[in-house]
């Protein structure tokens, strides 16, 4: 219920965003497509700055990195072709399988990455993806690498006086072999686990992996212990055995009605196999 | 809370809230005992609800009532009100309920009709045929098996509202999303004090049903509010109210037994059930009676045993939900034959071969067990039971896909199906009426009672009226479900409106055609038996004819005026069973439980089919209701007995991409009894997904599945832990519940 | 607050909370065929199209909508004058409640006037956002499929009617109802 909300803010600039928050003292957000927080206000909300006009629509890319803006609809990058080629497609994946049309028409990827859901799906394929965020405040722009920008659930490290204004995804990763995993009840359905993997293969073996799950804990993240054990292996079946033991022993489930823990650490397990299996193929 | 006593409620702060215009309490409203329950007069299920009661016996139960000028400041208003409450315990599990000890739940002294309120028991039902103990020890071998299935809710896209307002006449107007606007208004009266005689209820175009709103839900509370506002009130429940407070489909655990002998023959069958109905009795009895009789008489045997317990939790209230009380019955039974067959090393199909319910049976459960009280003798006339197997194993090339090899790889896939029975209307209880009545242009008025809640009965009844007067179907204009201009109906449930209704509309029809035929006989100056109705005209030999408009003018306004009209009633002690057979092919990922439906066949035996496509869409939306029961849909509560999943979010229905290949079959039988030939087929599509699914899946991976529903986790679980289980007895089991 | 909306062609300024939902100021507005379903977007019987892409509105501020065009099923077509999705609804036998209809309706619209040549997939992935409880979706899927076939020989869809087409003010104007 937004009851409370004594204003909707279209500013003509970042700064006048920016100043609008400052002036609301934690009791206004940013608002792009709203499926969030207009569904699931968080208490207290006064005012919402819309910063859907503010030119944070576009993907593009120059020398070191793919920039994407903040307000970019689901939609557009699950349908974009450079998003597409973006490591395998892990991106694309992640925006849209189990989320029906409107939805992508509407929610933005700086909305699901900010609103740090812990079951949303672009989370896993972004820590995989080695991207950082561009966070403005009236201080000034930062860059928040992926693994520090999920502080805990629904926490980021976008402060409440704080736009999150672009994401960058380092060229390097472009041509890295990617993929994004999800199990679900349904085929429109938050999901149980998914899996975002990149790796680099040098004569079959690993150069370097990055490996993330999210719906699983509380944030979503990387698995630090996998990726380090996998460096330098070849991807065969004795290796993702392996892989697999590591993640069971090492991810700490979260419990909910969806899902027990046992479950969720099977299929974390299970799916980090199945993406090295994927990866690791015609190596 | 789960259950509490209100010790204290006052809202004297929330009525001086401006824009509060009232704010209703138990202490403000009668005590006047009744049932939820939208059924004919008197309700078979217990009078264990007041409108506002000094104790809440679920999460989701009423407690007060405000009417605001918005809604803003109605939930300011409920935020006012000043309520202690005395806890009591809580009983969140229906075996708890039966236990020496247990809290009551009903205890109230002026409750009527529980079956043993000092045993939380609502209802009890015990039907006997023949000697099954007997039985057991004559046959060659004796299983049984335990089978269980989890609370469901109805979920009509559209949740439950209604408006109430007193119109000019000071007639209190109810308008009303209902499957039931006559025992809304009998019901409502009864509640408000407000004559029958001053109510008048109207259903316009809704959004859905399925048994749910076969219930006075919120139109008491709204109408209450009306009468001491002398205000229009609206009242509609949030996705949230809809899931949690109004009605689910009964949770069971099912006994069920066969001794059977070597060649497959049927020698004795009981099915032993616990039901839940929750906080309150609502079609506790009636439901339950159904999951006998509409699973055990499809096979022939002679000692049958039902008996159903049902009990009261402090959970959410169960009620009538598409299929009512059938899913769960034959959930158990065509699981548990699957099983038999397998042990007796049968083809499944064949062991039902070998005991179906043939035309000209008269199936002696049928007759000692009806709904709430005894029933009727029923004669199979029609039974299209072999062609619907027949071409279903066809469809879904059944001997190919039971016989090959398992695939490789995580996913492996199976073929299963099942045998189905419903009833067509409730025998010797449902009545339907229809009126109808000729225009200038030659154009009708249809008026029925009857309920059309997306079932399509209107077109039906368009359709029936327009055949017998031979002119297109356009030239009906029905109004239907308006207690003031209607006839009488009992209203949308038990798959009765076109086998019942349908008749009385035919009827109608018929005397409309005599007068007719009488006007155009005077017109004509020739005997009636000279003329005939064709294409709309009455002819005298083919060159000679009136249209039906000359024929109107001529009876209204010309000579010996009077209108042609034609009104009629209709109810039946027959309730032809339509039935069916169902095949699933499933796809089951064993390394992460998840079960995909590849194919699902329907083949239905729903006598002749006046609509057919009207008929196959309510395939088609039966089925897919019956997948989720099968696979996605269950409520959940913590340990408190508060609901999880109160949104679409987690209360998950199939979406358009999780539908698999549908395939729907009319098999065409002709039911004497019916309008033209037509039985029902409304409900009986919802009753064999689960056991079409779950014997599919054991013919993938071999896991029994006797839990609904069949999610990723509980398939994997069961994969897991899976022992094959012996279901066979060396001894008769006692039974399940005490007396 | 003030905000600027076109519905169905029509040009207005609407005084409104700003916590007011697009589905609730288009009901009070009298467009009865936005329904309210589930309140968390995933019923999406409340779906319009806005700048012609489906949104759900029970989870979009009116507010949100400011300037934007909105067009809801009433501007597609009249009873008379059937758009050829519409059309394609009642002769397959689509419809049974209804409720979901509009929404399946202008999902469709949105899909035809991207895609002239869907497959079923695309059709079954355009219609996820709406729930429907009675059709098993088997039926709606088929009309989406004529109408597109229909829609290409006429050459029709491409340029889609996102809200350009002039709305007749009073064809979805009805009789104040239940919903």
């Amino acid at each position: 219920m937004l009851q409370h909300l004594e204003e909707v803010y279209f500013p003509e600039s970042l700064a006048l965003a920016l100043e609008k928050l400052n002036q609301y003292e934690g009791a206004a957000a940013p608002i792009a497509g709203g499926t969030d927080i207009v569904a699931d206000p968080p208490p207290g909300i006064r005012c919402l700055v819309n910063i859907t006009h503010l030119g944070l629509d576009y993907v593009t890319e120059d020398e070191t990195h793919i920039r994407i803006g903040a307000t970019t609809t689901m939609q557009k990058l699950a349908t974009s072709p450079e998003v597409a080629a973006l490591a395998g497609g892990i991106l694309s994946l992640s925006t849209c399988e189990g989320w029906p049309r409107p939805i992508r028409n509407a929610a933005t990827i700086g909305g699901n990455l900010a609103g740090a859901g812990p079951y949303a799906d672009t989370p896993a394929a972004m820590l995989a993806l080695a991207a950082e965020a561009v966070v403005v405040t009236a201080d000034g722009e930062r860059t928040v690498a992926m693994d520090d920008f999920f502080v805990d659930y629904r926490t980021t490290a976008v402060s409440k006086r704080g736009i999150l204004k672009e994401i960058r995804i380092p060229r390097s990763v472009k041509s890295s072999r990617g993929i994004f995993l999800k199990l679900s009840r349904t085929t429109v359905d938050q999901a149980l686990v998914n899996v975002g993997a990149t790796l680099e293969l040098e004569d079959g073996c690993c150069k370097s992996a990055r490996i993330a799950v999210g719906a699983v804990t509380r944030t979503p993240r990387r698995l630090a212990e996998v990726e380090k054990q996998l460096e330098g292996k070849h991807i065969d079946a004795d290796t993702i055995e392996e892989i697999k033991k590591v993640v069971s022993d090492t991810v700490e489930p979260m419990v909910d009605f969806r899902a027990s823990a046992d479950y969720r650490r099977d299929m974390s397990a299970l799916l980090v196999g199945r993406a090295l299996l994927a990866l690791g193929r015609g190596a | 809370m789960a259950h509490a006593r209100i010790k204290r409620i006052d809202a004297s702060r929330a009525r001086a809230l401006p824009g509060v215009h009232a704010v209703l309490t138990h202490h403000d409203i009668p005590r006047i005992p009744y049932t939820t329950a939208g059924q004919g007069h008197p309700e078979p299920s217990p009078y264990d609800a007041v409108v506002l009661d000094n104790r809440v016996r679920f999460v989701g139960d009423r407690v007060a009532a405000v009417a605001a000028d918005t809604i803003e400041i109605a939930r300011q208003a409920v935020e006012l009100i000043e309520v202690e409450y005395e806890e009591l315990p809580a009983i969140l599990d229906p075996e708890d309920a039966i236990k020496p000890g247990a809290v009551l739940i009903h205890d109230e002294p002026d409750s009527s009709g529980i079956h043993d309120p000092s045993r939380n028991i609502a209802a009890h039902i015990h039907a006997k045929v023949g000697d099954p103990e007997e039985g057991f020890r004559k046959a060659d071998r004796v299983f049984e098996g335990t089978y269980h299935v989890q609370y469901v809710q109805q979920a009509p896209l559209e949740p439950h509202v209604v408006i109430t307002y007193f119109d000019e006449n000071d007639r209190l107007n109810i308008r009303l999303s209902t499957q039931v606007p006559f025992h809304a208004r009998r019901i409502v009266s009864k509640v408000t004090q407000i004559p029958v005689s001053k109510i008048r209820v109207i259903k316009p175009r809704i959004g859905g049903g399925f048994g749910v709103k076969q219930e006075i839900l919120i139109e008491d509370i709204c109408a209450w509010l009306t009468k001491v506002t002398r205000r229009p009130v609206r009242l509609e429940y949030t996705r949230e109210e809809e899931l949690r407070s109004s009605r689910t489909r009964h949770p069971q655990k099912l006994v069920y037994k066969t001794g059977v002998n070597n060649d497959g023959k049927l020698v004795a069958m009981t099915l032993k059930v616990l039901a839940n109905t929750g906080a309150y009795g609502s079609h506790a009895l009636t439901v339950q009676c159904n999951t006998g009789s509409k699973s055990l008489p499809l096979y022939r045997c002679d000692n049958v045993e039902f008996e159903a317990v049902v009990v009261y939790t402090n959970l959410p209230v169960a009620g009538a939900f598409r299929g009512y009380g059938a899913p769960q019955g034959l959930f158990a039974q065509e699981v548990h034959l699957d099983e038999v067959a397998h042990a007796l090393g049968m083809d499944p199909i064949e062991l039902r071969r070998k005991n179906l319910v043939q035309v000209g049976d008269s199936p002696p459960l049928l007759e000692e067990l009806g709904e709430g009280k005894a029933g009727f003798k029923q004669v199979i006339l029609s039974c299209e039971m072999e062609e619907c197997i027949r071409r279903g194993k066809q469809a879904i090339e059944w001997d190919k896909k039971r016989t090959r090899p398992p695939a490789e790889g995580s996913k492996k896939r199976g073929v299963g199906m099942a045998c189905l029975m419903h009833g067509s209307g409730i025998p010797g209880v449902d009545m339907g009426a229809a009126y109808l009545k000729i225009n200038e242009d030659g154009s009708f008025n249809v008026q029925v009672g009857a309920t059309d809640i997306g079932t399509g009965a209107d077109t039906i009844f368009a359709q029936i009226a327009a055949e017998v007067l031979t002119v297109p179907v356009d030239k009906m204009i029905v109004y239907s479900s308006d207690t003031d201009f209607t006839p009488f109906d009992v209203g949308a449930y038990a798959s009765s409106t076109t086998y019942i209704t349908g008749v009385a509309m035919k009827k109608a029809a018929e005397q409309c055609r005599d007068q007719i035929l009488t006007v155009a006989s005077n017109m004509f100056e020739e005997p009636i038996d000279n003329l005939t109705l064709r294409d709309g005209r009455v002819w005298s030999g083919n060159d000679k004819s009136l249209t039906l408009s000359e024929i109107a003018l001529h009876s209204l306004y010309s000579s010996d005026q009077f209108q042609i009209q034609g009104a009629a009633s209709h109810f039946s002690y027959h309730s032809p069973p339509p039935f069916a057979a169902q095949f699933a092919e499933v796809e089951v990922d064993i390394e992460t439980g998840q079960v995909k439906v590849l194919e699902f066949v329907s083949c239905i035996d729903c006598g002749v089919a006046i609509n057919p496509d009207g008929a196959t869409g309510q395939v088609e939306g039966g089925v897919t209701q019956g997948l989720g029961y099968a696979l996605t849909e269950k409520l959940l509560f913590d340990e408190k007995g508060k609901m999880l999943n109160t949104s679409f979010r987690d209360y998950k229905m199939f979406a358009s991409t999780d539908m698999p290949r549908m395939t729907s079959i009319l098999v065409e039988s002709y039911e004497p009894h019916g309008p033209f030939g037509a039985k029902a087929v409304a409900e009986i599509p919802i009753d064999g997904p689960a056991p079409a699914v779950s014997n599919a899946i054991y013919n993938a991976i071999g896991v029994r599945m006797r839990s609904l529903p069949f999610t990723p986790e509980n398939v994997y679980t069961a994969m897991k832990n899976f022992q094959e289980q012996d279901i066979e007895k060396k001894q008769p089991a006692p039974a399940m519940a005490p007396r | 607050m003030k905000i600027d909306l076109t519905i169905n062609g029509s040009r207005g300024t609407y005084e409104t909370h700003p916590g007011t939902l697009l589905m609730e100021l288009l009901r009070k507005e009298g467009w009865f065929s936005v329904k309210h379903g589930c309140e968390t977007g995933e019923c999406g019987t409340c779906t319009v199209l806005i700048d012609g892409m489906t949104i759900n509105s029970c989870i979009y501020l009116a507010a949100q909508a400011h300037g934007k065009s909105i067009t809801t099923v009433e501007a597609l077509g009249t009873p008379e004058n059937m758009h050829p999705i519409q059309q394609a609804f009642v002769e397959t036998g689509a419809v049974q409640c209804g409720y979901c209809t509009p929404a399946m309706v202008l999902a469709a619209q949105e899909l035809l006037s991207q895609n002239r040549e869907p497959t079923e997939a695309d059709v079954r992935d355009a219609l996820t956002g709406q729930l429907c409880r009675c059709t098993g979706y088997v039926k709606p899927v088929e009309a989406v499929m004529l109408a597109a076939r229909r829609m290409k020989e006429g050459g029709q869809g491409e340029e889609g009617l996102s809200g350009n087409r002039e709305a007749d003010d009073s064809s979805g104007r009805r009789e104040a109802g239940v919903r």
